[in-house]
């Protein structure tokens, strides 16, 4: 156990930026949850989940020191991963993120069926741009404003993704649960 | 601005979170960060290596190039404008010595 475990993070951030490197494993080892989270949730590919997440904290390690304010870290670091999923799927062309109509492009990896499923199956059912709000939302905790912020998503379109996403996971997931309306 | 968001699924992402602590992922981001480190530090010494193999190389094949910002800052300092340039450049370096710091 190092010796920042319990430091506050305000304190490893600030450390951190400064080139140590025992901050920047604690940053790691305390944010690893949260942005592999995230990111399995986004790409619903664990393999490419995890490398997308090592390369946000490598993009972590590259821009830390040009981070202003520690406070601002932990949604910093949410706009790394972000960006970070996004680029990945700009390279591959799998991504049209404005579109009001939501036909958008879904992962084809995914069997399509509708019972059975946990929530990483149901998700995958989405088409990109709304599991990205959904998840933004849902996981993230985010505003339908800093959702359009952080993606450049129109407002109008953010909300509909995520009524339309929740209405679809619901359908999909609710009998699983056992959930009610 | 607030979600309108439905209660039941915040509560399914809530329960359906991820275990995704992991010794192996923190030792992985650790070699991917070194890795970076050695090519950038590889990259300034090839970039440092270059350059000087370019001035020696100057020097070596175009020996009148090396005296060229020399024979120009002589001809500049000769002309009449290098010379009230100097005479303003000892007065205002007179003036900040005596009344500079006050």
């Amino acid at each position: 156990m190092g010796t920042l475990t319990g430091a506050a993070e305000a304190v490893v951030v600030a450390l951190a930026s400064n080139g140590d490197a025992e901050a920047f494993d604690e940053l790691v080892r305390r944010k690893q949850p949260s942005v592999r989270g995230l990111l399995r949730r986004l790409s619903n590919d664990r393999t490419l989940a995890e490398d997308l997440a090592q390369q946000v904290f490598v993009e972590m390690w590259k821009s830390l020191p040009k981070l202003d304010s520690p406070a601002a870290f932990p949604a910093w670091l949410r706009k790394i991963s972000v960006n970070v999923w996004l680029q990945h799927f700009r390279k591959k062309h799998l991504l049209v993120l404005d579109n009001e109509a939501g036909e958008l492009v879904a992962d084809s990896s995914v069997p399509s069926h509708d019972s059975g499923i946990d929530l990483a199956a149901a998700l995958g059912l989405l088409p990109v741009a709304a599991r990205l709000c959904v998840v933004l939302a849902y996981q993230a905790g985010m505003s339908h404003g800093e959702i359009a912020a952080e993606t450049g998503i129109p407002l109008g379109t953010v909300k509909s993704h995520i009524a339309r996403g929740s209405a679809r996971l619901r359908e999909l997931l609710l009998r699983d649960y056992g959930g009610t309306s | 601005m607030t979600n309108d968001l439905d209660d039941t699924l915040a509560q399914l992402f809530f329960q359906d979170e991820p275990d995704t602590q992991s010794n192996a992922f923190t030792a992985a981001v650790r070699r991917r960060v070194a890795r970076r480190r050695v090519l950038a530090k590889a990259t300034r010494v090839v970039a440092v290596a270059a350059l000087a193999a370019a001035a020696v190389a100057l020097v070596v094949l175009v020996p009148e190039a090396i005296q060229y910002p020399v024979r120009e800052l002589n001809r500049w300092l000769s002309s009449p404008f290098g010379a009230v340039a100097c005479l303003l450049g000892t007065v205002g370096v007179a003036w900040w010595s005596r009344f500079g710091d006050a």
